[in-house]
């Protein structure tokens, strides 16, 4: 009773969380608080559910990143697509909620005994609900952005310190209630020029005055391009996109490097479930779909046979992809099933149609055998 | 007496010469020379006159005048007395017919078909070792008294004691094997009561328990005139007397609990894997013969009765309730929260139909509901007596501006030597 109980409630919050209005403002504070700095806005909490085209992005530094493969002209910022209300809707509802999962063991220091307590089924049902929703909090996509583009900024030239020290001098600003990514760090060079900081020397610095936990100075090994091989062919990718999470910044061109770099050996690899129902899954799906490398994806879940997912990947390129092919047939067909669209999908925009069209036809088998062609969770 | 002699002559004829070579003669037989003049020796034994007759040496056999050093009186014997010597042998390490001369003797130190060999000296290599002086007594005292070294592992709680040591699993019953069996000594006591015709009569009394490591134990009593049997006869009691105790994870118990047995009283705390045993010995060997890992136990009364501590224990054990048991009883999700699980709410036992609401009186602690109202007494923290000097707080100052040095040193060695 209490297995399928926690199952509903999972699903019953998911619903809520991506239907309900009432539940937004409750959800979107905490889990996107840590993004206000990103854009330069501290005050905005409402990024999650901010509008496509128009509102929010004014953050200049962005730099605008397309596509690795991308032939066309038009260039977007992938954080600018990644908070997209519809975009997010979709990576939540793939990613899924398996509670077993996010709550898996983990070795703790100091454990003792486990505290045990008696409840009554009204108690149980409350219990989950908190549990869920701090899920949910677990569950808190780490934003994909484009790479920052570098500080090169002069403050003032002075030749006549030139000689003065022989290395150079960090300033930074220890004034209490500054957000780091505002606190104003310079450096003084020997040859007299006061410039501002580097993003790699604002980094180290603010790592000495302001320490961040599991935050190393200078690169770890582990990121270093053969040791992270090591790692990915022993299938730690969530151990490594973790890690990678808590050492850089998210626009850091290295944090770009590591997280695609471990994408891109999952999608060799067909190891897509290992990060489902962890925080890695949105942003690894968004990933593959703006640069238009969704088709294995695609295969695994029609292999899954579960259709509702395999729409939805589809669905989401045609939101961040909306000039394709695919997107404008569909458009000009509102009744069209979640095969036809998946077909559609398969005939104009997928890299390797053979491979796709072939998953289709062994799904359609599947289902003629079982005899259902419904829509299955 | 003359026949003997005669032969005597006769051999000392045959030898030739032999000096050295006394005969002691009774000072009233009328064969006070040695040998009629019908022969000539070359040597004469020499004579030497004794006081006393053959009869004095000839009335009472070796033992019976051993009996004198080693026997005790039917009084002594009441009173425990013991004899002052043991019996000896004094011919211990020799052979008949071996003497100084080496002479080969067949059917005595020679084998007896050698007969036709003519008697003579035989090698040096035939002759026996010599013996030690006391070597008698210490061979005797190596079979007697002689055990073996005990190992580590063999030992109980002390080099001497018999507590704390294995003594294999209980005897097989008809077609039963006790397979996977252990039994451990936890008191071997001397007991004694008195008969009407001996008086006081010794004995001992051996405690064990016994067990398989997965649940089931018992614990036995067998009294005995010997240490072996006592300790046998216990064990086969214990093994009739087997008891089956659930363990949480196979670990530890259930949950806390409290039990007193006439004046000893147990309290029992569950505790995490690799916590170990912290409990009294006894206590120690009974988890070990059950099976549980990791517990804490508090004795509380009288701690030396060994057999109170070990029914007091086992009982709390019977009267413990796994989880289901108690699910099933309250009608309520037994609920766990552990931190490795970030503290999900595990549900590890389920009633069949479960209450939807719990009263509001309704005491539901886990930790202290089966402790009959008692609770756990922690002591308040005690500031050290050298708190209150100025140089300790002048060293604490001075460590806490060095507080991460050691691990940081560390860690840039760490760095140097892997960048080389």
């Amino acid at each position: 009773m209490a297995a399928s109980m926690k199952c509903a409630w999972a699903r019953c919050l998911s619903t809520i969380l991506l239907n309900s209005t009432k539940h937004r403002c409750q959800i979107s504070q905490p889990l996107y608080a840590s993004c206000s700095n990103i854009t330069g806005d501290s005050g905005n909490d409402e990024i999650i559910f901010r509008k496509a085209e128009g509102e929010g992005g004014t953050d200049q530094t962005r730099q605008e990143a397309g596509p690795a493969d991308d032939t066309k002209k038009h260039r977007r910022d992938p954080g600018k697509a990644f908070t997209d209300v519809r975009v997010q809707k979709i990576l939540l509802r793939l990613t899924g909620l398996d509670l077993d999962k996010v709550y898996e063991y983990r070795a703790a220091k100091g454990a003792g005994v486990a505290k045990v307590a008696l409840m009554s089924d009204q108690q149980l049902k409350k219990v989950y609900e908190s549990a869920s929703y701090k899920a949910l909090r677990k569950l808190q996509m780490p934003p994909v952005l484009g790479a920052r583009e570098p500080i090169d900024e002069v403050l003032s030239e002075d030749p006549e310190l030139e000689g003065l020290n022989t290395s150079k001098l960090v300033f930074i600003d220890i004034s209490q209630r500054v957000p780091l990514k505002k606190r104003t760090i310079v450096v003084r060079e020997p040859n007299g020029t006061l410039r501002k900081a580097s993003w790699e020397e604002r980094d180290v610095t603010l790592q000495k005055y302001f320490p961040q936990s599991g935050r190393k100075i200078g690169l770890p090994r582990m990121f270093q391009q053969d040791n992270l091989e090591c790692m990915l062919d022993d299938g730690k990718h969530e151990y490594i996109l973790n890690r990678a999470c808590s050492q850089f910044e998210i626009d850091d061109p290295e944090y770009i490097r590591v997280t695609q770099r471990t994408y891109e050996h999952i999608d060799g690899n067909g190891k897509f479930e290992d990060l489902r129902s962890t925080r890695h899954f949105g942003p690894m799906i968004f990933y593959f779909t703006y640069y238009k490398k969704i088709d294995k994806l695609l295969v695994a879940f029609l292999e899954e046979e579960s259709l509702e997912d395999s729409l939805d990947l589809v669905k989401l390129y045609h939101i961040v992809h909306p000039s394709c092919k695919s997107a404008e047939k569909v458009a000009s067909m509102p009744d069209a099933t979640p095969l036809e669209i998946i077909r559609a999908f398969a005939e104009m925009d997928a890299t390797q149609k053979s491979l796709v069209q072939q998953a289709i036809q062994t799904y359609e088998k599947e289902c003629d055998s079982t005899g259902s062609t419904q829509l299955r969770r | 007496m003359t026949a003997r002699l005669g032969n005597a002559c006769r051999l000392l004829r045959t030898w030739g010469s032999c000096k050295g070579l006394t005969i002691i003669y009774p000072q009233s037989s009328s064969l006070f020379l040695p040998c009629d003049q019908s022969h000539s020796c070359t040597a004469f034994p020499r004579v030497t006159p004794v006081r006393h007759g053959s009869q004095f040496f000839k009335r009472l056999s070796g033992v019976e005048v051993w009996s004198g050093q080693t026997g005790v009186s039917n009084s002594g014997k009441k009173k425990g007395r013991r004899p002052t010597r043991k019996l000896e042998n004094l011919n211990y390490g020799q052979r008949p017919g071996d003497g100084k001369a080496n002479i080969g003797w067949p059917g005595l130190n020679v084998p007896l078909h050698d007969y036709a060999a003519k008697i003579g000296p035989l090698a040096e290599s035939h002759k026996l070792p010599p013996k030690q002086r006391g070597a008698q007594q210490r061979d005797t005292r190596k079979k007697r008294r002689f055990k073996p070294r005990l190992s580590p592992m063999e030992r109980g709680w002390t080099s001497k004691s018999f507590g704390g040591r294995s003594v294999g699993p209980p005897d097989p019953v008809s077609d039963y094997v006790f397979e996977g069996f252990d039994t451990k000594i936890l008191e071997v006591n001397v007991v004694s009561h008195m008969t009407n015709s001996l008086g006081r009569k010794r004995g001992f009394r051996a405690f064990v328990v016994t067990g398989n490591k997965q649940g089931l134990a018992g614990y036995g009593i067998g009294q005995s005139g010997t240490i072996n049997n006592a300790v046998r006869k216990a064990k086969n009691i214990a093994g009739q007397h087997l008891m089956y105790f659930e363990r949480y994870k196979d670990h530890t118990v259930y949950h806390n609990f409290h039990t007193k047995h006439h004046k000893t009283a147990v309290y029992v705390r569950r505790a995490p894997q690799g916590y170990g045993l912290k409990c009294h010995r006894i206590i120690q060997e009974i988890c070990k013969m059950i099976g549980i890992k990791d517990i804490y136990a508090k004795i509380e009364g009288r701690t030396k009765n060994k057999i109170t501590i070990t029914t007091s224990f086992f009982r709390g054990l019977q009267k413990m309730e796994t989880y289901q048991e108690l699910a099933d009883r309250l009608k309520l999700h037994v609920v766990e929260f552990r931190k490795e699980r970030q503290y999900f709410p595990e549900v590890v036992a389920s009633p069949a139909k479960a209450r939807q609401t719990v009263g509001p009186d309704e005491l539901l602690d886990f930790e202290t509901m089966y402790m009959d109202g008692r609770v756990r007494y922690t002591r308040r923290s005690v500031t050290p007596f050298y708190a209150k000097f100025d140089a300790y707080h002048r060293k604490k100052r001075v460590h806490f501006i060095n507080r991460n040095q050691p691990a940081a040193q560390l860690a840039r060695l760490v760095e140097e030597q892997l960048g080389a």
